[in-house]
């Protein structure tokens, strides 16, 4: 039943033809939603008392980082389905979503150095966050290219989501390396276990940040899905119709 | 809640010396943000032009 459930509502041209309906609403929501967070978290939280204004990098910092990680997790989870069930959608998916992941890593890695200049005092170190995190960021790379160098595109699919599912270890590694070793990035701020250390005047506007973030990100993805799974399936009657 | 936190725009731009950093990541992620949409919007139009050419 679930197999059923899966093959008859992962179809391409269903999922191509369903997110063109919501995808002028979740740019608007994810963009402005993002503009919000960041005016707010820019003009109007308060400075914090140790790291003065540079702090305010945490608007774009955390949401980049968390995205950069779910974006992985998804593409996990899509890796699973086509192994598992065969769904070709999902492939298309992992495919796609790599290179929203390549950016949004780069952005994270690139802010955290930034940050870390006036805050740590140096650009850049081998601390078990960031490494894992650059570890993401190279794992991301090498499914694009993986994928690219098969002209046999199935077999490319195969391959690829076998990578992405042995890559899903870094994952726990990137989230627990700074409970697990003495590291000079920040323990989290936000835990779903054990709440937030943040003041209101401050989570708030991370809080919207974060998911304008996650909606923009959608939105490019459904972008780049719908240009691959064309690309992809060009031949197709419906792709035709589409266009 | 909703306070300016700087006494003035100048002071928000210098952001007591941190205005550089800050707004540095902001911009390149704005920019980065902006030019992929643009880049696969593009990519899609050629490739609807594309597609339609060789309906025709």
């Amino acid at each position: 039943m679930l197999t059923s459930f899966i093959h008859r509502f992962s179809s391409p041209k269903s999922f191509v033809e369903v997110t063109a309906l919501f995808f002028p609403y979740v740019m608007f929501l994810g963009v402005s939603c993002l503009v919000l967070g960041w005016v707010w978290g820019l003009a109007f939280a308060p400075e914090d008392a140790t790291q003065g204004n540079s702090y305010r990098i945490i608007f774009l910092h955390v949401p980049a980082s968390m995205l950069a990680q779910l974006i992985y997790f998804f593409m996990s989870i899509c890796a699973l389905m086509h192994l598992v069930w065969r769904v070709k959608l999902a492939a298309y998916l992992i495919k796609s979503a790599a290179p929203v992941g390549v950016m949004i890593t780069f952005i994270a890695l690139f802010s955290g150095s930034i940050w870390g200049i006036p805050t740590w005092g140096t650009w850049w170190q081998w601390d078990a966050r960031i490494t894992s995190t650059l570890i993401l960021f190279i794992m991301y790379l090498g499914i694009i290219t993986l994928h690219s160098s098969f002209s046999n595109a199935e077999k490319a699919d195969r391959l690829m989501s076998i990578l992405v599912v042995v890559g899903v270890v870094n994952i726990p590694i990137i989230k627990k390396s700074v409970d697990w070793w003495s590291t000079l990035h920040q323990p989290a701020s936000i835990s779903i276990s054990e709440g937030t250390s943040i003041d209101p005047s401050m989570l708030y506007p991370l809080t919207i940040s974060i998911f304008g973030m996650t909606l923009t990100m959608i939105a490019l993805g459904i972008l780049v899905s719908k240009l691959y799974i064309l690309t992809r399936e060009k031949n197709k009657k419906w792709v035709q119709a589409h266009v | 809640m909703f306070n300016f936190s700087f006494t003035d725009f100048q002071d928000f731009l210098t952001m007591d010396g941190h205005g550089i950093y800050v707004w540095t990541v902001y911009l390149v992620t704005s920019i980065l943000i902006a030019v992929s949409f643009l880049i696969v919007r593009y990519k899609l139009n050629v490739l609807k032009r594309k597609l339609e050419n060789a309906s025709e």
